[in-house]
């Protein structure tokens, strides 16, 4: 293996570019998309990668701590995004995040889990004239209209399909005030750690039913499962503890 | 303890220790299909890099004996830094390069892991001109392509860890 610069290098074959890479914090990752298109390729769409990287990062505590500030579904005006970072990897400055539906209305995105820097994001269908032209007490329904797992420490976002999840409201007080009566719970995970795979698991009550449908990441498709359930206020959380 | 023999690239012989020889999965495999009396042949493998390898494994037998930790089987923190810390020494970042190369030809697996971690730590701060030229990869974005993701991830573009 010749080493003289006039001579021709041979290249480093590609698995051991990814056992260096893996090794790098995200903020050089997202600046070596740049390298080329093979490397952004590498980087972003490899799965196997993702993993490793993640592992790799976790074994060595090297995986620095973010906090995801959610801003609220009426942020103060200086702040520009629904969602904020601070991270010690950026001298805890507070960052704007891209986020992936700056458009939307933010009372209508609802966080409904996260687990390994991976976020679930879901977009509620709209109350047309706002909670203020409902009489108290009326009941009325709202749905998810999209879902989105989103990474924030890079900003990039795999839409996911989105079946039709009600959610059953009562108008209690005034404006702000509101309670979900028939429920929709949710959490997202990985099973086990040593399943490659993240679950998003959306439970809904119907009757004397509870409707579990889970979906799998990695296959990408929903699944059902129907289990009978007196009082699902026993069963059931707000989220689930991530493994 | 049986001594293996290797010729480098530019004709010089060494002597191996054989479990030593044996942590490369290359020589390993010419071991099984040939006598050990013979000298094995290694045209990709230069004498420095030889010298760097052996380097390797005489102070990971001095570390194992002054921590009492058997490397192979259970990477310590205290030793890898150690190790690190000699290792990364006189060693320019196209030298390294090169050796990584050869340490793969040779497949010697933890040695691979030690300098895909030293590597990792001399790209991490480097701009992507510099990271290009060091992998030597070819440039194929458009310019405009280009100036979208530096617009789109300016963070991950300033800092003053990043070299010049």
């Amino acid at each position: 293996m010749l080493k003289n610069k006039e001579q021709e290098l041979q290249h480093l074959p590609e698995h051991v570019v990814l056992n260096i890479l893996c090794r790098l914090p995200v903020k050089s990752l997202i600046r070596f998309t740049c390298v080329s298109k093979r490397w952004r390729s590498l980087i972003i769409s490899d799965h196997q990668f993702g993993n490793s990287h993640f592992q790799l990062a976790a074994a060595a505590s090297h995986l620095r701590h973010n906090v995801l500030i959610s801003a609220g579904t009426t942020p103060p005006e200086m702040l520009r995004s629904r969602f904020l970072s601070l991270s010690e990897e950026a001298n805890f400055l507070i960052r704007n995040l891209n986020w992936p539906w700056p458009s939307e209305s933010y009372r209508d995105i609802l966080v409904m889990g996260s687990c390994n820097g991976l976020v679930v994001l879901g977009h509620c269908n709209s109350l047309r004239n706002g909670l203020n032209s409902l009489p108290l007490g009326q009941r009325y329904c709202r749905y998810f209209e999209r879902l989105v797992i989103w990474n924030p420490s890079t900003g990039f976002f795999r839409e996911i399909p989105c079946p039709n999840f009600q959610m059953g409201m009562v108008k209690l007080r005034e404006a702000e005030q509101e309670r979900e009566m028939s429920g929709v719970c949710y959490g997202f995970g990985q099973v086990s750690a040593s399943d490659d795979d993240y679950k998003l698991v959306v439970i809904q009550s119907l009757g004397g039913f509870m409707v579990v449908h889970v979906f799998s990441v990695r296959a990408n498709c929903w699944k059902i499962v129907k289990a009978s359930c007196e009082n699902i206020h026993k069963v059931v959380t707000r989220s689930f503890t991530r493994i | 303890m049986k001594k293996i023999s290797v010729r480098t690239s530019d004709g010089q012989e060494f002597e191996l220790e054989e479990n030593l020889a044996m942590e490369s999965a290359t020589i390993k495999t010419s071991l099984d299909a040939f006598s050990r009396d013979d000298i094995i042949l290694l045209p990709n493998v230069n004498s420095w890099e030889m010298v760097k390898i052996i380097e390797f494994f005489t102070k990971v037998q001095e570390l194992e004996t002054k921590f009492g930790v058997k490397f192979m089987e259970k990477k310590e923190g205290r030793f890898l830094e150690a190790f690190q810390a000699e290792f990364d020494k006189d060693l320019s970042d196209d030298n390294l390069y090169c050796l990584l190369w050869t340490v793969d030809y040779l497949g010697i697996e933890v040695l691979l892991e030690n300098l895909c971690h030293l590597m990792a730590e001399r790209t991490k701060n480097k701009t992507v001109e510099s990271c290009r030229n060091l992998f030597g990869v070819q440039h194929d974005y458009t310019p405009e392509e280009e100036a979208e993701i530096r617009e789109d991830y300016s963070w991950a573009f300033e800092g003053p860890e990043i070299e010049e």
